[in-house]
């Protein structure tokens, strides 16, 4: 890392609000879901690619974050009988939110560049 | 067939307790979720695996649920003083807090309530026992039902009690110094300004009675008229409000010349002026002043003496025709003799009007403003909101301190 990295990093950082490991894996998983990204679908996303068992109110407790910060937007699909007559919740990732997706994925190739994360780890 | 078909609904008590910790917008979108999971799983897996899993999501999403913030809409928006949140779900009807709570609230908004009709029951620059006994009469129930604290209730039992006895002072002060007569109209304009604040269509027909109840003195006069029934004849206090200083003046004829302390000056527009005409009636008459009621001079005692002063400070002048010609109760004022023997009945008030007649020995007060003669009963009061005239406080020596008590002095509406 550089000095200019450094400032470069505090910069962006303090300027901006990041986004956590989490948020940042749900907005993922909404922006490969694109139009059917609900509950259910981001969740079984999230286990598929990850690995990692997560509960729908985590999920859910996520995404009312993320649609505070305004990085994503909900609505309110069509009930059906599998779900008990219940509706489904859509997620749609925003421009602001497709912003601190890049934004993180900046700073952490930035954090991540010129380190020999397999020798280190080996 | 027919027990396993209701097993493989997802549990009703996890479902419940989700709806019951999520927040409003988000249960139901978690209940579809965790509803079409558990169809998945148990069309794969069976329904004990399912109902497990469905256990085990719901258990996971109500305390991520109790944990957020943001999910807690659906709970007690209540805060504690340390900082912590009540977290019992609130009412359905109650958009921000629980039963007890809400139930909190209100008692706290009808607290708010007495303490706004206090307020104005206790605003008047000269307080009767009328006042005290409206005023206890809205206390009272309120302490009942919990609305005030004991604490307070107490404190505002021994002001009432303190009040009580310095009523006894003030009618004798005012008496002395604005005659029977304008301490009648003082107490008839104090009950219609409650009859009018507590029902505010006010009545304009109700007339109060002219007739001076024979009773004993005013602090004993028996309890104002129930609001059903407009103040008319109102047997009880007497009461000086601020507004009642810009009521209207209604023609009535100037009081007889009178003894020059008690002399019927008309009363002055503003409180400090109010006060110091009363501080200059009480230099003046102070040689023939009746002996005050003493402490320990029980109110009958202290009724003949009231009595008496009446028939002293009203024998030496003209018969008082003053509220005969009284607009507002016709008949009252009209049927009051030069200041009999009777007993200070507060059926009459001191009209505010009255307040700006100007004082038959102009002379003697320098304060009298205006010379119109001495209003009668007003039926139709301004509201008793209104505060008095801004006119330079004149200097007041330490006596008019002492009126503090019962004549609240009142600039620009504010107490002085």
């Amino acid at each position: 890392l550089t000095r200019l990295d450094f400032f470069y990093i505090v910069w962006i950082m303090s300027g901006r609000d990041y986004l956590g490991e989490f948020e940042h894996i749900v907005l993922l998983a909404v922006l490969r879901l694109d139009e059917q990204a609900y509950g259910v679908t981001v969740r079984r996303e999230i286990e598929a690619r990850t690995r990692r068992e997560v509960s729908i109110g985590a999920i859910y407790a996520t995404l009312d974050r993320l649609e505070a910060k305004g990085y994503v937007q909900s609505r309110i699909g069509d009930p059906t009988p599998e779900r008990g007559g219940r509706s489904k919740r859509f997620f749609r990732v925003t421009t602001q939110g497709l912003s601190a997706v890049n934004r993180t994925r900046r700073a952490l190739r930035s954090l991540t560049e010129g380190l020999d994360l397999l020798r280190s780890h080996s | 067939m027919r027990q396993t078909e209701p097993r493989t609904r997802p549990p009703r008590l996890a479902a419940w307790l989700v709806n019951l910790f999520a927040s409003v917008e988000d249960a139901e979108s978690i209940l579809g979720d965790l509803h079409e999971e558990f169809s998945d799983i148990v069309s794969k897996s069976g329904v004990v695996p399912a109902r497990r899993w469905y256990w085990r999501q719901s258990v996971k999403t109500i305390v991520l649920s109790s944990l957020s913030p943001k999910d807690r809409v659906s709970l007690c928006s209540f805060t504690f003083a340390d900082g912590r949140r009540c977290r019992t779900p609130r009412l359905r009807d109650n958009s921000h807090f629980c039963p007890y709570h809400a139930q909190k609230e209100d008692r706290a908004r009808a607290a708010q309530k007495l303490g706004k009709d206090l307020d104005y029951f206790f605003s008047a620059d000269y307080l009767s026992a009328c006042d005290l006994s409206t005023a206890l009469a809205r206390i009272i129930p309120a302490v009942v039902r919990g609305d005030v604290k004991s604490k307070t209730a107490h404190t505002v039992a021994y002001l009432a009690q303190t009040l009580m006895q310095a009523i006894h002072i003030s009618q004798d002060e005012y008496i002395n110094a604005f005659g029977m007569d304008g301490w009648r109209k003082s107490i008839r304009n104090s009950v219609n300004h409650n009859y009018n604040y507590r029902l505010p269509p006010a009545p304009q027909s109700q007339q109060p009675q002219s007739s001076p109840p024979t009773t004993t003195t005013g602090a004993n006069s028996p309890a104002p008229a129930p609001p059903s029934s407009p103040p008319q004849a109102a047997p009880v206090a007497h009461l000086f409000r601020g507004g009642a200083f810009r009521s209207p003046p209604a023609p009535s004829p100037a009081p007889a010349p009178q003894p020059a302390p008690s002399t019927h000056t008309s009363l002055p527009p503003t409180s400090a002026e109010f006060a110091h005409h009363v501080l200059a009636g009480r230099n003046l008459s102070r040689p023939p002043r009746l002996p005050r009621p003493g402490r320990g001079v029980s109110r009958g005692s202290k009724i003949p003496a009231l009595s008496g002063r009446g028939q002293e400070t009203s024998a030496g002048q003209a018969p008082q025709p003053a509220l005969a010609s009284s607009p507002t109760s016709a008949s009252a004022p009209s049927s009051n003799p030069p200041q009999p023997a009777l007993t200070p009945s507060p059926s009459a008030k001191a009209t505010p009007p009255q307040l700006a007649a100007p004082p038959v020995n102009s002379s003697d007060s320098p304060l009298a403003t205006s010379q119109s003669p001495l209003p009668s009963a007003q039926p139709n009061n301004p509201p008793p909101t209104a505060s008095p005239t801004s006119k330079p406080v004149l200097p007041l020596d330490s006596r008019a301190l002492h009126y503090d008590h019962n004549y609240r002095l009142r600039i620009d509406g504010k107490p002085f």
